[in-house]
């Protein structure tokens, strides 16, 4: 007797099972189902569990202003990373709590007072190993949050780096549509 | 606000992070804001991985795109602790402590609010929960816990003077506890009056009743 000849793709159940698994896996991944659900705790939540520390957050925030800086809508904050040495410093520029950039430094808007406070020796001393910027716009929602090494960002400054190695150093997030609306307003 | 400040914006968010290596006159705005498309060019698959998977793969990154809600979190945190300790609110410097479990300062705060209510077993699970949090934190951190254990467990010494203890053992948790913060501060400074302090609370522990 002739054994029965299969019909159809006796594999590809196998195989929607592997698809839908990666499909679930992906959602879950992106969706933070397993953060959610209590299951892990949020990267950011594991790396930022020390206590921030305020004196070096007060100590910037605070030379932002001496170096004339309208600091409405500004905030600063300073977290030391868990396993590491050093610590994040994240600004945060927030339109929707009254940021606004016409009014950035006293002598009209130049950014000097980033400048002056955001050098190498400054963040050094406080222990700052990492730098983040966070544009929030006035809705709410972060529109560019950008994120670089101290070290690397010196190191490209001392060999005057390119834009292609600069853009390279610098990781994150930018909002593109968000990015048109703001600066198309 | 017009287009130009508008521009601002995002130029700034780049500018800040790129003032170590190029200037921040009005040019360099223009300038950085084309880098930003740029940027979104140069790291597409980054970007891709992100938005599919929500995650890029450095730690360190990730956790800075999630430092909004941290910061957030740390807030309310950091409110629900001033309310705790100003009021003596035992709930809410636990709600504190949920929020921020790995935060060995609210630790700290509550077991001591606990100890001194009484409340010994849990006091000794708060410290021992903040011991075990900050050995992988490093030393710095080790003695930044060991000197607020000191001043918060020290500002309970006249109390427990005046009134005494309710129990045997809430008068020997709150010395040991004060020998080990000594100790830990002994163990990095090396400074003698350390030692002593540790020696003598654990004597006093001893000699509970």
């Amino acid at each position: 007797m002739e054994p029965k000849k299969r019909r159809g793709c006796g594999g590809c159940g196998v195989v929607v099972i592997v698809l839908l698994l990666l499909v679930a896996w992906a959602a879950a991944m992106r969706w933070g189902v397993l953060e959610k659900l209590g299951l892990r705790q949020p990267i950011a939540e594991q790396v930022f569990a020390l206590p921030p520390d305020r004196e070096a957050s007060e100590a910037l925030l605070g030379a932002l202003q001496a170096a004339g800086m309208d600091t409405q809508g500004v905030s600063l904050h300073v977290l030391p990373m868990a396993g590491q040495a050093g610590s994040a410093a994240i600004l945060t520029l927030d339109a929707s709590r009254g940021f606004d950039p016409e009014r950035l430094s006293g002598d009209g808007g130049d950014g000097d007072a980033l400048e002056q406070v955001f050098g190498h020796d400054a963040l050094q001393e406080l222990g700052i190993t990492r730098v983040a910027v966070d544009y929030v716009d006035d809705r709410g929602k972060s529109i560019v949050t950008l994120t670089a090494p101290v070290e690397a960002l010196r190191q490209l400054g001392e060999k005057g780096a390119d834009e292609k190695e600069l853009l390279r150093a610098v990781m994150g997030r930018i909002d593109i549509p968000g990015l048109v609306r703001e600066v198309g307003r | 606000m017009n287009g130009m400040a508008k521009k601002r914006i995002v130029a700034l968010a780049l500018a800040a992070l790129m003032l170590v290596t190029v200037g921040c006159d009005a040019e360099s705005r223009q300038f950085v804001i084309d880098l930003a498309l740029e940027w979104a060019k140069e790291h597409a698959i980054d970007v891709g991985k992100y938005t599919l998977l929500g995650r890029s793969g450095d730690d360190e990154v990730d956790a800075v795109m999630g430092a909004r809600d941290v910061v957030s979190n740390l807030q309310e945190a950091d409110k629900l602790m001033e309310e705790g300790r100003a009021a003596g609110d035992l709930t809410k410097m636990e709600q504190a402590v949920e929020k921020r479990p790995g935060d060995y300062t609210y630790r700290v705060s509550y077991g001591a609010a606990l100890l001194q209510s009484g409340d010994t077993a849990e006091a000794e699970a708060q410290f021992v929960a903040a011991d075990t949090a900050v050995t992988s934190y490093g030393s710095q951190h080790v003695q930044d816990y060991a000197t607020q254990g000191i001043d918060e467990l020290g500002a309970l010494r006249p109390g427990f003077e005046r009134n005494g203890f309710a129990t045997k053992q809430q008068c020997q948790a709150y010395y040991n506890r004060l020998a080990y913060f000594y100790g830990l501060r002994y163990q990095e400074a090396r400074e003698s009056y350390f030692q002593s302090q540790q020696t003598l609370y654990t004597g006093l522990a001893q000699g509970c009743k």
